[in-house]
C-alpha cells in the first residue's frame, strides 16, 4: 500500500515538476533535463501499466528503461556542464579536461579488466552495468561539482537544483546498487521503501528549485579577459614569490 | 570492473562533497564579494606587514636579552606572547597566499586559452607554500619562533626552489604576453 501511494506521489510530483517547466518556460532553458523528466515521466507511467496488466514482463521492460534512463542521465551531467560553464570559458576548459580523464581511466579500467576475464560481459548482470554506469556517472559529477567549488562558480537558483538533485539521485543509487544484490535480505526490504522515498525528496528539491526562472549571476570584468589573464597570472606568481620572501626571512631570522 | 567497495566509496563521497558544495554556497551568498572589495582589503593588510617586523618577531635578540634579566615569569610570559605573535603572522601569511590564489582563480576561469599545465604549476606551487605555512605553524608552536635555526637551511632551499620556479612562470608569462602584443 506504502510502495503504491510513493509511486503514483511521484508520478503526480514529475507531472507537476512538467507543468512548471512549460508554464515558466523553463524547458526552454533546460532543454535536455526536461526531455529527462519527460522519459522518466513516461518511465514511470510505461512501468506501473506493465506492472499491473502484465507482471511477467515488467522485469524486462524495468531494466530496459532503467538503461536508456543511465543514458538519459549522461546527457543531463552534460547540459549542467554545458549551462553552469557557459560563460567561464577557462574552467569549462578544466572541466573538459577532467570529464575527459574521467572516461578514458574507466574505459580503460574496463577494458582492462575484459582482457583479464572476457567470460566478465557474459556473468554480469543488468544490475552490475548499472551500477558501473552509476559509478563512473557519480565520478563525472564528483568531478564537476570539486571543480564548481575550487573555482567557485556563482550558480543560478535552478542549475543548482537540477545538479543537487540528480547527485543526489546517483549518489543514493550507487549506494542502493551496491548493497541490494540479495532481493531476500533484509536491507533489500528496507530499502525497497526507503529508495522510491528519497527519489520523492529529489523530485521535491527540483520543484522547489525550478518553480520558476531564475538566471545564473552574470561574471563581473569580462573585458579584454587573455590580456588580463595574463596579467594576473604574472602578478600571482609575484606576489607568490613576495610571500616566498616573507617566510624565507621569518626562517632565517 | 569497479569493485562493490569502490562504487560505494563513489557514492558516498559524491554525497558528501555536495553536501559541502551546498554549504559553501549558502556561506558565500552574503559575502559574494569575497573576492572584490573586501579581500583586497585584507590582502592589502596582510601585504603591509614590513619585513623588519617580521624579523623583529622571529628574531633571537629579545630572547637573549630577556633570558638576560633572569626573570623565569617575565620570560615565559616573553615566549608565550612572541610565539602567539608568530602564529599569527603564521596565519596572515596563509590567508595572503589564499587570497591571491582565489583572485587568480577569478581571472583564469574566464580565460579562453587558460593553459592546464600553466594552472596545474601554479597549483602545486600555492599547494607547497600553504603546507610551509602549516609546517612552520606546527614547529612554531612546539619549538617557539626563536629556535626554528635548525630547520633553516632545509626551509631556505625548499622556498627557493618554489620561488626560482615561480620566476621562470612570471617570465614565461610576460614573453607570451609581449609575443601577443607584437603579434598583428
Amino acid at each position: 500500500m506504502l510502495g503504491q501511494i510513493i509511486w503514483w506521489s511521484c508520478i503526480a510530483l514529475e507531472t507537476f515538476l512538467l507543468v512548471r517547466g512549460i508554464a515558466g518556460r523553463l524547458w526552454a532553458r533546460y532543454p535536455v533535463f526536461y526531455a529527462y523528466i519527460s522519459f522518466v515521466w513516461l518511465q514511470s507511467l510505461l512501468r506501473f501499466s506493465i506492472f499491473h496488466s502484465r507482471p511477467q514482463y515488467y522485469s524486462a521492460i524495468y531494466w530496459i528503461t532503467e538503461g536508456l534512463g543511465v543514458l538519459a542521465g549522461c546527457a543531463v551531467v552534460f547540459e549542467i556542464y554545458r549551462v553552469g560553464l557557459a560563460a567561464y570559458p577557462g574552467t569549462a576548459r578544466v572541466a573538459r579536461n577532467l570529464l575527459g580523464f574521467v572516461f578514458v581511466l574507466a574505459s580503460t579500467k574496463a577494458l582492462v579488466e575484459t582482457w583479464n576475464d572476457p567470460q566478465w560481459w557474459l556473468i554480469a548482470t543488468t544490475m552490475d552495468l548499472e551500477r558501473l554506469l552509476r559509478t563512473v556517472q557519480s565520478l563525472a559529477i564528483l568531478a564537476l561539482v570539486v571543480l564548481f567549488l575550487f573555482y567557485a562558480i556563482p550558480f543560478g537558483r535552478n542549475l543548482r537544483g537540477i545538479l543537487l538533485g540528480y547527485g543526489v539521485f546517483v549518489g543514493l543509487s550507487v549506494i542502493q546498487l551496491t548493497f541490494v544484490t540479495d532481493s531476500g535480505s533484509r536491507f533489500h526490504k528496507f530499502w525497497s521503501h526507503a529508495s522510491p522515498g528519497s527519489y520523492f525528496i529529489v523530485l521535491g528539491l527540483w520543484i522547489v528549485h525550478l518553480w520558476s526562472y531564475l538566471p545564473s549571476p552574470e561574471p563581473k570584468g569580462a573585458v579584454r579577459l587573455e590580456e588580463q589573464y595574463q596579467r594576473v597570472a604574472a602578478a600571482t606568481a609575484q606576489r607568490l614569490r613576495e610571500a616566498r620572501g616573507y617566510l624565507a626571512k621569518a626562517v632565517r631570522s | 570492473m569497479i569493485g562493490m567497495w569502490g562504487a560505494l566509496a563513489g557514492g558516498v563521497v559524491l554525497l558528501l562533497v555536495l553536501l559541502a558544495w551546498v554549504q559553501a554556497e549558502a556561506s558565500s551568498k552574503d559575502s559574494h564579494s569575497d573576492w572584490g572589495a573586501s579581500g583586497q582589503e585584507q590582502g592589502d593588510r596582510a601585504e603591509s606587514c614590513s619585513l623588519e617586523i617580521v624579523s623583529q618577531v622571529f628574531s633571537a635578540r629579545d630572547s637573549k636579552f630577556i633570558s638576560g634579566l633572569e626573570s623565569p615569569g617575565l620570560e615565559n610570559l616573553f615566549r608565550r606572547e612572541r610565539t602567539a605573535v608568530a602564529l599569527h603572522w603564521v596565519q596572515e601569511t596563509s590567508a595572503f597566499i589564499g587570497k591571491i590564489m582565489r583572485r587568480h582563480l577569478e581571472a583564469s576561469r574566464l580565460s579562453a586559452d587558460l593553459e592546464i599545465a600553466v594552472e596545474a604549476r601554479i597549483f602545486l606551487r600555492y599547494a607547497r607554500l600553504k603546507l610551509f605555512c602549516g609546517i612552520l605553524f606546527v614547529l612554531i608552536g612546539l619549538l617557539g619562533p626563536q629556535r626554528l635555526a635548525g630547520t633553516a637551511l632545509y626551509a631556505e632551499r625548499f622556498i627557493q626552489r618554489i620561488g626560482e620556479g615561480l620566476v621562470e612562470f612570471q617570465l614565461a608569462a610576460q614573453l607570451r604576453e609581449r609575443d601577443g602584443s607584437e603579434s598583428p
